[in-house]
């Protein structure tokens, strides 16, 4: 055996340990093949040319194992966007319902007897947190099945607002 | 899925048309191509992936390794047959894209 041929041989059995086992039938069919090519040279550029296939289907396959694992990635991206996207929109939502409470309670102070804050009795200030901390809980249950991020972000600033009112009165008191 | 027929799949497609019924081997169909081992057998891997060619191994010489033989399935024969028309048809240029 030549020199050549030596060193193809040897380059197509190296291969075919180390190849993977979806490949190795046919690293195995291009290492037999060797046997039956009549030139050194041909021989030497037949196992070249089988290393750079077997090269190239295992590349392409863990490229598409890569791609995979990143199409998962992209998909749990993409539910973490809807997901913040809810969150902040019920935000929103609860901002928005804060305002309406606080207009129509602003609205109602025109009529009822509490219109000057130093002189607010402890019912009023009940209604002040209370009104906003109920339409935010209905909110959430009613958004909770259908749309739970975003009930989640309602809840959120129910939870802030209850924050914020716990600190007021235990710095300021009633 | 989308099967790339450049014309090096075509011409061995053609190959197994020539006597479709017989087994052949890595080499033979390398020679009667003219494709060397890095561009036939990403091919053959192709086909065979796409359950349009069928492969075997053949123990003919006892206390050597078997050899590897290839042969187009039914589907890729049809599959052949429709597109050596469409090749002498002219519709084929350098490549075309098919539905394998």
């Amino acid at each position: 055996m030549s020199a050549l041929r030596k060193i193809a041989t040897k380059l197509m059995r190296a291969v075919l340990r180390h190849s993977a086992a979806e490949s190795y039938d046919w690293a195995s069919a291009m290492l037999r093949e060797l046997d039956f090519i009549e030139s050194d040279w041909a021989a030497l550029l037949w196992a070249f040319g089988s290393v750079t296939a077997l090269f190239r289907r295992s590349s392409r396959r863990l490229c598409a194992l890569l791609m995979n694992r990143l199409g998962h990635e992209e998909g749990w991206m993409n539910d973490l966007r809807k997901r913040a996207v809810g969150i902040v929109s019920g935000v929103g939502i609860a901002a928005a319902l804060a305002v309406c409470v606080f207009g129509l309670l602003f609205l109602a102070s025109h009529f009822l007897p509490f219109e000057d804050p130093e002189r607010m009795p402890r019912l009023a200030w009940l209604i002040v947190i209370t009104l906003p901390e109920a339409s935010f809980i209905f909110a959430a249950i009613a958004l909770w099945r259908k749309r739970r991020s975003m009930a989640v972000g309602v809840l959120l600033s129910a939870i802030v607002l209850a924050t914020h009112f716990a600190i007021h009165l235990a710095t300021h008191g009633l | 899925m989308k099967f790339r027929l450049s014309p090096q799949t075509l011409e061995t497609l053609n190959t197994f048309l020539q006597e479709p019924k017989d087994w052949k081997y890595g080499y033979d169909i390398s020679r009667n191509t003219g494709l060397k081992s890095g561009t036939l057998y990403p091919i053959l891997m192709r086909l065979a992936e796409r359950k349009l060619l069928e492969t075997s191994w053949e123990t003919s010489e006892p206390g050597k390794p078997p050899r590897h033989l290839y042969r187009l399935t039914p589907d890729g024969l049809r599959f052949a047959r429709e597109h050596r028309l469409v090749r002498s048809a002219g519709h084929t240029g350098a490549a075309a894209w098919s539905r394998g």
